[in-house]
């Protein structure tokens, strides 16, 4: 929604008939008038001047341009019928009643609808018989308008059968003339020609005449001794004297059977026709407009175009030329209407679009409404996407540069110090070498103790009445033999407090494991008892 | 072939924008594997590096420690050097426990030198025996083997036996020893 301009809307104004294809860029606001800005007439199948039209006027829209269409199919229903409108709840009467009055084989092919021919309202499926205006348009035509359509860039938000709009525009006028007299509405088309008759019970649908543009050329064939048709169309487009008194002659097959039907008309209704009105004749051919009115003996209808613009809210831009009474089909698709708008809007997809509005649309065949924000949205994505591989790629340089600068930074660091860190290698294979080599020396010299430090602590331990005899040195320690002059108990006594003092003493506990009593014995005649000491080593754990 | 390329190039006009950013895309995609690749590289460069720098910073701010201790290990090891005895220089070595009997007035009563067990051929040290006798009061005994085992050249007693003097002489004790000396190989 956000980016969904509902304020203003540019979109085309599109018209298919049977003689011309009228265009217009029109630019409509929530509240005012539609803008024309730009128009242009082609003939019936110049695609190719259409398709350059749009690339000029509508270059900045180069997706689908919005287009509100109208278009006059070959084969349409538009009847005006007595119905029993409560049977319209049942979707197989309207297809009955068609298949039954019209000779249409295949109804469910058909969109059809049915209108007041009064109002141009839906007709509600209630109450009893009533006349109604029967209004279908087969699906094959709809799609090969459709499809006419896309292939302009061109997708229809409306695909209106484009004489509903014309009549109700018409009716309009009349009734905002105040006009009591009816009016003909004839659309004469290559081989006949419908009239509908607007009065005051609404719209009528006398049978169609048999007579159509093919009888007009062929008069003018006869008349003007031409046998080509192309030379016979260049001349009823070049509307001279000659033409012009020769042109009763022209229509008088199509007047002929028409004046029946309009005198048909004023009999039974007792309400005079006044005007004849020419649908869709291009300007090259309004010229048929006069002669045929004088056949029927009625006047033609004459429009001031700009003064009705002005009453159904459209107002052309300043440069567009002024439109004539041709564009009335196309533009009262966009010609606000005289009835009010219903309470309830219509759903975007359904046939019924206001009085006199008959949307024959198959959304299923268009690309989606939601197509320019769906197109949004994918760009939207892909942009996304495209965005954060940019700032994927661009962090990943950053960083990568980061640390590629990183590795410059510590490698000019290592380089500066190299001298230092040589130096430090040196010194540290000195050092190594030089402590191998005390290494080498200590485990040579390196005695278990002191001798001096053992014989001094032996002699701080030493009880008072111990002789010492003897020290030998042995793999696991030492043995220590000596005298002890004191009876048998006391002897005992002082040789282990001797052994413990010696164990407690920081330098022989340190050393010695254990300190064992190995011999002990009294000497002969005497009170004095000899001993030996082992005293055991450590182990020292590698 | 050229219908497909319409259709494509009809697809390029109707979504520009989706057409170019896919695009972008598809070749940011590509670069960016090759990023992250290159990425992992200096990734595992980086550290290394680093690493390596700290180590070497780590080790540079020891260096004077170094350089103290190697000083100190030269020191020692030139007065090791310094003091190293001769196998050969038989009298040297003999006036070394001679000296010390000398200042400690302990009796040498035998002292010999005796052979040493051969080196291998890098050995730094040899360790050169001797064989000695004692004889004297506890006090100059001691005082010889301290001075003996303190001096300047490193000695390691092997064994010892200490005992009384065989003279009926209570103060009188005889020391028997074998030690090691640290000489040049």
């Amino acid at each position: 929604m956000l980016f969904n301009n509902r304020n203003s809307r540019r979109s085309l104004l599109i018209e298919v008939n049977p003689y011309q294809i009228l265009v217009a860029g029109i630019d409509r606001s929530d509240s005012g008038p539609v803008t024309i800005d730009c128009a242009a007439e082609f003939d019936n199948g110049d695609e190719a001047g259409l398709r350059t039209w749009l690339a000029l006027n509508f270059e900045r829209q180069n997706a689908w341009v919005p287009a509100i269409a109208g278009f006059v199919p070959p084969e349409a229903l538009l009847q005006r019928e007595s119905i029993l409108p409560r049977k319209l709840v049942d979707p197989a009467y309207l297809a009955d009643l068609v298949r039954e009055q019209y000779k249409i084989d295949n109804p469910q092919e058909w969109k059809l609808a049915t209108l007041s021919p009064l109002e141009g309202e839906q007709v509600a499926a209630e109450g009893t018989q009533r006349p109604a205006l029967v209004c279908g348009v087969s699906y094959t035509n709809v799609q090969l308008m459709q499809q006419r359509l896309l292939d302009q860039r061109l997708l229809p938000y409306r695909l209106e059968l484009g004489v509903l709009p014309l009549l109700g525009a018409i009716a309009s006028h009349q009734k905002r003339a105040g006009e009591k007299r009816a009016m003909v509405v004839v659309v004469i088309e290559q081989e006949h020609t419908l009239a509908y008759i607007i009065g005051k019970e609404g719209v009528h649908t006398p049978a169609p005449v048999r007579h159509g543009f093919a009888s007009i050329v062929q008069a003018a064939r006869r008349e003007f001794n031409l046998t080509r048709a192309d030379e016979v169309r260049d001349r009823l487009h070049l509307a001279d004297d000659e033409l012009l008194l020769r042109a009763s002659k022209f229509v008088r097959a199509i007047g002929r059977d028409l004046k029946p039907l309009v005198d048909s008309y004023e009999m039974t209704t007792g309400q005079p026709v006044g005007e004849i009105y020419c649908a869709y004749l291009p300007p090259t051919l309004a010229w048929i407009a006069e002669p045929l009115a004088q056949v029927v003996g009625r006047s033609p209808f004459v429009l001031d175009c700009a003064a009705w613009q002005s009453t159904v809210g459209i107002a052309p831009a300043e440069g567009v030329i002024p439109f004539g009474q041709h564009w009335l089909g196309a533009l009262s698709l966009v010609a606000e209407g005289s009835a009010p708008a219903p309470d309830k809007a219509p759903r975007a997809d359904a046939a019924y679009q206001g009085p006199w509005r008959m949307d024959c649309r198959i959304s299923a065949a268009l690309p989606s409404s939601d197509l320019v924000r769906r197109r949004f949205i994918t760009n939207a994505i892909a942009v996304t996407l495209a965005s954060a591989a940019l700032m994927f790629t661009a962090w990943l340089l950053y960083i990568s540069q980061t640390l590629a600068s990183e590795t410059t930074v510590w490698r000019q660091r290592i380089a500066d110090n190299r001298r230092q860190v040589d130096a430090l290698n040196a010194d540290t294979q000195t050092l190594a070498t030089a402590a191998a080599r005390i290494e080498t020396a200590y485990k040579l010299m390196v005695p278990p103790y002191r001798l001096s430090e053992l014989l001094m602590a032996l002699g701080r331990t030493r009880p008072p009445r111990m002789q010492i005899e003897s020290i030998d040195s042995l793999e696991t320690g030492l043995v220590l033999r000596g005298t002890l002059h004191e009876s048998s108990d006391r002897a005992k006594i002082t040789l282990d407090h001797c052994r413990q003092a010696m164990l407690a003493d920081p330098l022989l506990g340190a050393r010695f494991a254990s300190i064992g009593l190995t011999s002990f014995s009294r000497r002969e005649n005497a009170d004095t008892f000899e001993f030996e000491l082992n005293f055991k080593l450590k182990v020292v754990k590698p | 072939m050229s219908g497909l390329l319409q259709q494509f190039l009809a697809v390029v006009r109707r979504y520009p924008a989706a057409v170019i950013s896919l695009t972008l895309l598809l070749v940011l995609g590509s670069a960016d594997w090759f990023l992250w690749k290159r990425w992992g590289l200096l990734a595992v460069e980086s550290e290394r590096t680093r690493q390596e720098g700290e180590a070497m910073f780590l080790a540079l701010s020891g260096h004077a420690r170094i350089q103290t201790q190697s000083a100190e290990a030269a020191g020692a090891l030139a007065y090791i050097d310094r003091n190293l005895a001769t196998e050969a220089d038989l009298a040297g070595n003999l006036d070394y426990f001679y000296q010390i009997e000398k200042t400690t007035r302990v009796k040498l009563t035998n002292l010999s030198q005796l052979s040493s067990q051969p080196a291998a051929a890098d050995a730094a040290y040899l360790a050169i025996p001797f064989s000695l006798r004692l004889s004297g009061s506890y006090l100059q005994i001691l005082t010889y083997l301290h001075a003996l085992e303190t001096g300047p050249r490193l000695v390691h007693v092997k064994t010892y036996r200490f005992a009384q003097s065989e003279a009926n002489n209570l103060d009188g004790l005889t020391l028997d020893l074998t030690v090691e000396m640290l000489g040049h190989p």
